[in-house]
């Protein structure tokens, strides 16, 4: 497409998820889960995860 | 409240059309009548334009279960079991969005035949772009397969063959047409009518959305500069959902526990509602607030137009409902109640209990336009018609010529689009595809169903009434060639703009010709579909009738398919030797030109050469059968001996009498012509097979054998072109491929 | 013997695979909906082919999770013979029953032809009635069957002959043109350790009768008839 300045493309999924937890933390750990248990496959898949909000919203 | 002047021209409306409009409702409409109005009485909808000349097709047979008017055809095949089947277009969304175009055309026509209660069991497609050497084209090809493919895949219903051709013609309006067979009880098939008042309306299926919203329209017009635009119209398509209804419908449908079942489809629930009212001849009244939406703020115009894909429309008994509900929620599905069926014949649109929208529903169908647009011969016939040999540049040599058609796409293995496909899944793919006409056997019987997708655009061009006969006894032999009895027929009728009269004159002489052929073949036709206003910046595609003819082989074994399957076998040239180079593959390829007019077919002939067949594969008198079709005789002869597992053939046509001194070769090698079949067959049977032809007046001559590692062809006793075996299957496999994976390597 | 086919919502290949087993080679066969717990003494159970979900998320990630498959699990590590035929050996996977991934197929399209495997394990259920090296011609129908596993699981496998099915040519030779879809080490099938869990890419069941175009998967459903006969199963 004549784009040469773009050296690389990797592509994969992203989820929002909205937990209803008491803190950050908690939110983290209860996302790592899902996406252990569910919406990665660690044998293909690596994964990160961010947290907005840090006042339990 | 009164609509003003530039909303009513929005929605497409003549002044005449919106005349009739307000003497039905007595009254000016509401916004949200107005938008039913403009659907159901737009070209795609109501068939305004061409419904009075489908009036002159033969629809009646002996094994005729269902004509057309219902969501699809049905014919007896025998053993209390039809065949349902009908083809579709979706040729204007597939241009703007080629996946889900194709994939939501695909969705659209397996809902048709499930609707009926009939088990989807193949697909077959029919597919035509511009030239291939664009990469604008190779993307709308990679896109409308790969859709075509992720839904029917995804379904699990096998897309077993069909027909791509490539002209510049349809460069700006790409056809995609689908094909869907299945099969059914004959006494358990449903229907698309709203009967007994006070019976409860279901939708059940995806959730509604803006998706589609005037697709109607968009089918309805041409497209110019403006038409990427037009994006948010093309719906989308999840084959997952539909897999769930589709199963959820057949079961419901055991319980015989439903009145009337409709599928969703152009103008969604408009059409659902106020076809099956009218069918039923009842009023159907609900409330759009009880449609679930999957956006948010919705009016009740939007929800009424919205073309969101897999959603049906259900009446059921009243007091079963709990039965009904419960085989939906098995699924994971909801049918939820939005209304009931009511005595009045009204279509009542509430929301929320407030009346939006009220139609006298009989009228609304009845008395939509009809239209008898002016016709008129186009004046470029008289040229185009005219072809002199004796102006054409020299032939090159054969062999060279040979190689080239064997290696153009339109002729090519199409292997690289269908391998795409899931052609195997459900196990009844008797005969893989491009090996002949599509056979799915019939689980529980010794039958199998046998059917053909067939049209030629630069025929109908020339002459569309010849073509329209071309196309029907084309699909019908190819038929005939598997060994099975041709018992019934759908078209696809996609062409230009109606308001030009010279594109209505090919319409007219098209179904003249469809319907001449198929009354003389015995094929009536049970439905179809029309899609016109294929033109870009007032540049239309060829006419295109494509016709699918469906067979019924009452044995599966004797099945034939177009391969020699053994060395030493004769090889019988069935028909008229003799072909034309009117509007041939030939004219186009080595002079780049469309001109003269297709060889006729003799209907009486066709008939009884199809009839020769099914006789001779129930005889086994014959081992295989490849009909005549693009590139003539010696492209048929290659066809038979590639992928055959290495049987080559020696043959030697005969000339005709005054052979053209320049082109007398190349008419007798890649001349076109209907009514001819290659045979081959087994020493000890070919006098059976000689008597066989000589009783029903069909010329039958013995051209060679079958053996060797080459193809060999003469004509009149001299040898003119002779090809190994590996080269044709070399240039013929890769004629189609080489397109896509050099494209493919390039951008690596 | 009687065979349990599981449906799942978007199931396709559960009416090939019972087809195959009760009308093809006679055996009983019953379909038991994904939602069921109860497999009612089947002796063999078949997760068939097709796009289970949608193939949302990823394939068979979301029917690993149906209710029958806690009861499938219990069966299999009580060691009786499960297999896993396409759309249903991505359940395996997702569900640990196996070990491996699949990924989307090297040439990225979706790919529906006859192809070669060879057999190299012969003491699974499912592969008992064949010789070592045996050339069987199946069908193959998927856009997600690149077989991947990390360098050490692979190496596990090819060590515990864990590789049961390998694309080959006819002739049984390995080769990159022999490969359909990239599978690392041209792995078309594997088995579980316990060796009674087979799950493979091509479809025995499509190749039951030579009308549809092979009949070499019949040894793949016999061999697992068999070795229950001669274990004295029901």
């Amino acid at each position: 497409m004549g784009y040469g300045s773009v050296r690389d493309v990797r592509q994969g999924k992203y989820f929002e998820l909205d937990v209803a937890e008491e803190s950050a933390d908690a939110a983290r750990s209860t996302a790592s889960e899902v996406a252990d248990k569910l919406l990665a496959n660690p044998v293909i898949e690596s994964y990160r995860i961010e947290v907005d909000g840090d006042d339990g919203s | 409240m009164s609509i003003d002047q530039a909303t009513i021209d929005a929605h497409g409306f003549s002044p005449e059309e919106y005349q009739r409009l307000l003497e039905i409702l007595g009254r000016e409409p509401t916004i949200t009548e107005l938008g039913i109005f403009s659907v159901m009485w737009s070209e795609h909808c109501s068939y305004k334009s061409s419904r009075l000349h489908l009036r002159r097709f033969p629809t009646d047979g002996p094994r005729v279960v269902q004509g057309p008017g219902e969501n699809a055809g049905a014919v007896d095949i025998g053993d209390g079991i039809t065949a349902v089947f009908k083809i579709e277009s979706h040729n204007h969304p597939s241009f703007i969005e080629p996946y889900q175009g194709a994939a939501t055309g695909v969705g659209g026509i397996i809902r048709d035949i499930f609707t009926m209660g009939a088990r989807p069991i193949a697909l077959l497609n029919s597919l035509r772009f511009g030239e291939i050497d664009n990469p604008a084209t190779r993307r709308l090809v990679d896109g409308v397969v790969a859709g075509i493919a992720g839904y029917g895949n995804s379904i699990g219903i096998p897309t077993v063959g069909g027909e791509i051709a490539f002209e510049p013609a349809y460069a700006g309006n790409p056809l995609v047409n689908v094909f869907c067979l299945g099969v059914a009880k004959a006494d358990a098939l449903a229907m698309g009518v709203a009967s007994g008042a006070g019976n409860p309306v279901y939708y059940v299926g995806a959730k509604t959305g803006r998706d589609g919203i005037h697709g109607a329209t968009m089918a309805s017009a041409e497209f110019d500069e403006h038409s990427a635009d037009k994006r948010p119209a093309v719906q989308v398509g999840d084959p997952f959902m539909e897999k769930l209804l589709l199963e959820a419908c057949l079961e419901v449908m055991r319980t015989d526990a439903l009145v009337g079942i409709q599928d969703m489809g152009a103008a969604g629930l408009t059409c659902s509602t106020s076809e099956m009212g009218a069918r039923g001849d009842a009023g159907i009244e609900i409330d759009v607030a009880l449609v679930p939406q999957r956006e948010t703020g919705m009016t009740p115009y939007e929800i009424m137009l919205s073309e969101s894909q897999e959603r049906m429309l259900l009446v059921a008994q009243r007091g079963r409902e709990a039965e009904v509900e419960q085989v939906f929620e098995k699924w994971d599905l909801h049918a939820v109640r939005i209304g009931e069926v009511t005595g009045d014949g009204l279509l009542r649109i509430r929301d929320q209990g407030q009346v939006v929208a009220e139609i006298p529903n009989r009228p609304l169908a009845d008395r939509a336009p009809l239209y008898d647009r002016p016709t008129t011969r186009p004046a470029y016939l008289d040229d185009a018609n005219h072809l002199d040999l004796a102006t054409l540049s020299p032939p090159a040599d054969p062999r060279r010529i040979w190689l080239d058609l064997l290696g153009t796409p339109a002729v090519a293995s199409k292997r690289w689009v269908y391998r795409q496909y899931d052609h195997m899944v459900r196990t009844n793919t008797v005969v893989l595809p491009g090996m002949g006409a599509g056979v799915v056997r019939v689980k529980g019987t010794e039958r199998a169903l046998v059917f053909s997708l067939d049209g030629n655009g630069r025929h109908c061009f020339l002459d569309p009434a010849e073509g329209g006969r071309l196309a029907v006894a084309e699909a019908a032999r190819n038929v005939a060639c598997a060994g099975a009895v041709p018992i019934g027929a759908t078209n696809c009728l996609n062409f230009g703009n109606p308001e030009r009269s010279e594109i209505m004159w090919q319409f007219s002489q098209a179904v003249d010709g469809i319907a001449e052929a198929c009354r003389a073949l015995d094929v009536p036709i049970t439905g179809g579909n029309v899609s016109l206003y294929n033109e870009t910046d007032g540049q239309a595609i060829y006419p295109t009738p494509v016709l699918g003819v469906v067979g019924v082989l009452d044995d599966v074994t004797h099945v034939l398919t177009r391969v020699f399957p053994e060395p030493d076998l004769e090889i019988v040239l069935l028909g008229e030797p003799a072909g034309g180079l009117g509007g041939s593959e030939y004219l186009k390829q080595a002079h780049s030109l469309v001109r003269g007019t297709p060889a006729p077919v003799d209907l009486d002939r066709e008939r009884a050469l199809q009839a020769l067949l099914v006789d001779a594969a129930r005889g086994r008198w014959i081992r295989s059968a490849h009909d005549g079709s693009d590139g003539g005789l010696a492209v048929t002869l290659a066809e038979c001996c590639v992928e055959s597992g290495a049987v080559g053939a020696q043959v030697d046509l005969p000339g005709s009498v005054e052979m053209d001194e320049r082109f007398g070769v190349v008419q007798a090698l890649f001349g076109e012509a209907p009514s001819r079949v290659v045979v081959s067959v087994a020493t000890g049977q070919r006098e059976r097979l000689l008597s066989g032809a000589r009783e029903r007046s069909i010329p039958a001559v013995v051209i060679g054998r079958t053996g060797g590692d080459r193809i060999r062809l003469a004509v009149a006793g001299e040898q003119v072109a002779d090809i190994g075996l590996d080269e044709a299957e070399q240039v013929w496999g890769q004629g189609l491929t080489r397109h896509f994976e050099a494209v493919a390597s390039k951008e690596a | 013997m009687k065979f349990a086919v599981i449906e799942f919502p978007g199931s396709n290949c559960d009416h090939d695979a019972y087809h195959a087993t009760k009308h093809v080679l006679g055996q009983q066969a019953e379909f038991v909906w994904h939602k069921e717990t109860d497999l009612r003494g089947a002796d063999v159970v078949v997760l068939p082919g097709g796009f289970s979900y949608g193939d949302y998320l990823r394939t068979g990630a979301i029917a690993r999770f149906s209710p029958v498959m806690g009861r499938v699990c219990e069966f299999a590590h009580a060691g009786g013979p499960v297999i896993g035929i396409c759309n249903g050996f991505q359940v395996l996977l997702e569900v640990g029953l196996l070990k491996g991934a699949l990924l989307r197929n090297n040439r990225l399209k979706f790919l529906c032809e006859h192809i070669h495997v060879r057999v190299e394990q012969t003491d699974t259920p499912f592969t008992s009635g064949a010789v070592a090296g045996q050339v069987l011609t199946l069908p193959i129908a998927h856009g997600e069957g690149n077989f991947y596993a990390s360098p050490e699981t692979l190496a596990a496998l090819e060590a515990n002959r864990q590789v049961v099915f390998r694309y080959c040519a006819e002739d049984g030779a390995q080769s990159d043109a022999a490969n359909p879809n990239g599978s690392a080490h041209a792995i078309a099938g594997v088995c579980n350790v316990g060796r009674n869990v087979v799950g493979l890419m091509p479809h025995p069941e499509r190749a039951c009768e030579s009308m549809l175009g092979s009949a070499d998967g019949r040894v793949v459903l016999e061999s697992v008839i068999s070795t229950l006969a001669a274990t004295g199963a029901a």
